[in-house]
């Protein structure tokens, strides 16, 4: 029999059909490549290949890629066709949509971000993040149709960058080998909503107007004591449910970091629900009516950058504690990314506001490369529940 | 989860083919070859039937040098069962133990 270079065209399009297969099939492409060295003639090894790519491209996991393709080109198609005038704000927001995009199916693979885990909470979590993060899409969308009274570029991507940042973060947090147990999160997450809610009613609203507490009977007590009671209630009840300290911190910097995405979230969801009840922050002589409110809501935007700072460091430093430390190079990194944090306080408590803005981008760097640099693919069951046992899904 | 779905009559074919000499190994470019499946049906085929733990499977332990060891593959005694009941079934209609099998 001829000996035929598996670099003839059948050869590359069986190379397509195994690498369109899923992991778990690699065995069958194997025997897909060693039946194509029996066949003789081009035409029939091209038949083959051919039949071969269309086996793979009726798996599930293949079904689900082009469905997850299709999805993608159909929300960037939309995108484009909304009516988005200002070209700048048009390319933002695509990019947005193919980051979120990429992310979405990397949750979906096997490796950092996914599969999901088992559990209720994470399952929960996940698609709670897939709701908000869909929903900052279409706001976005909504907001940037049509005439811009400002340019919309130097405002969108900071929580553009926050938005990407806490997706990350979730999808690892919620992945099957993430360390951080369900507890952690779900009460983690409870206790941010209801912190974040009870820290906006605490601060200026909308900076220049007084706090909502101040409206409440009591003032500000109730706030406060519900910030407390929400923190100190999920701290109490995962410890009692893990025993564990790491997985108490997890659920603090949890609660901190959702707590502070609710604060900004509704320091700008005020604008957008109840627009000609905000307050007129600038001049009458700075524009339209329509431009003094867009520079109004960019002006009232300051009081929560705060916030997207300090949940972003918090997402940051969240991070690092998702997977299990076993390599040096990750130790280290995590040792710097608290470090980064702890700089970032006593440059915030001394009013060094530069100094904790650029403290905090290397602290939130430093706990992504933390992430990333911690083991890849692990096992069907979460770590924690694994014993030292090796993960059963290396495929 | 196992569906209760009459196989088609592609995987009875193939079933039949592997049935025929139970004991013997079949290459799957020959196999679709008797039974008349290019690979784009005949692999499927074959992949739900290992899934289900009625095809056995196993590759060449002495392939000629220079040449891949190639895929084997020979029905289990579910498998067998299964072909024979499949055999056994009127066209158009199946049996209780082949639908839950399947």
């Amino acid at each position: 029999m001829n000996r035929r270079p598996s670099r003839d065209a059948a050869g590359r399009l069986l190379g397509l059909a195994v690498w369109l297969l899923p992991a778990a099939r690699r065995e069958w492409g194997a025997a897909m490549r060693s039946e194509l060295e029996q066949v003789d003639g081009g035409g029939a090894r091209l038949r083959f290949a051919l039949g071969c790519v269309r086996a793979a491209l009726v798996q599930p996991s293949a079904q689900r890629a082009l469905g997850h393709l299709g999805g993608t080109a159909a929300a960037v198609a939309a995108v484009l066709a909304a009516g988005i005038v200002y070209p700048g704000a048009r390319v933002l927001v695509v990019a947005l949509t193919l980051v979120l995009a990429a992310l979405a199916w990397l949750g979906g693979r096997p490796g950092l971000f996914g599969p999901v885990a088992g559990s209720p909470a994470a399952r929960v979590i996940r698609t709670a993040g897939y709701a908000v993060a869909v929903t900052y899409l279409l706001v976005a969308v909504r907001d940037l149709r049509g005439p811009q009274y400002l340019r919309p570029e130097l405002h969108i991507p900071l929580s553009m960058i926050m938005l990407v940042l806490y997706t990350t973060v979730m999808l690892a947090a919620t992945a099957r080998g993430s360390a951080a147990r369900p507890a952690a999160l779900a009460y983690g997450t409870a206790a941010g909503v209801v912190a974040g809610a009870a820290g906006f009613a605490l601060i200026p609203f909308e900076r220049v107007m007084p706090p909502l507490a101040d409206a409440l009977p009591g003032r500000d007590l109730w706030p406060a004591l519900a910030l407390v009671g929400a923190l100190a209630a999920a701290m109490f009840a995962v410890a009692r449910r893990t025993g564990d300290t790491a997985q108490v911190f997890v659920a603090v910097l949890c609660a901190g970091a959702v707590g502070c995405a609710v604060v900004s979230v509704l320091g700008d969801a005020a604008w957008l629900l109840f627009p000609e009840r905000m307050p007129s922050i600038v001049p009458l002589n700075a524009g339209s009516p329509q431009v003094r409110q867009a520079l109004s809501r960019m002006e009232a935007g300051d009081e929560y950058v705060a916030a997207i700072v300090w949940g972003s460091l918090l997402a940051g430093v969240l991070a690092t504690m998702i997977r299990p430390v076993v390599r040096r190079r990750t130790a280290v990194l995590r040792t710097l990314t608290f470090a980064g944090a702890a700089l970032t306080s006593l440059a915030a408590t001394a009013g060094e506001q530069t100094g904790a803005v650029l403290s905090a981008l290397a602290a939130i760097v430093l706990g992504i490369l933390t992430l990333t640099t911690a083991p890849r693919r692990e096992g069907t069951r979460p770590s924690w529940q694994r014993s030292g046992l090796r993960g059963d899904v290396e495929t | 989860m196992i569906r209760a779905r009459r196989p088609s009559p592609q995987t009875v074919a193939v079933l039949s083919a592997l049935a025929a000499d139970p004991s013997e190994w079949r290459y799957g470019y020959e196999l679709g070859r008797q039974v008349g499946l290019k690979a784009g049906s005949l692999y499927p085929i074959l992949m739900r039937l290992s899934d289900r733990g009625m095809l056995e499977t196993a590759w060449e332990s002495d392939p000629p040098a220079g040449r891949p060891p190639r895929h084997l593959y020979r029905l289990t005694g579910a498998g067998l069962e299964m072909a024979r009941a499949a055999a056994e079934a009127p066209a158009g209609r199946v049996s209780g133990e082949l639908r839950s099998a399947w």
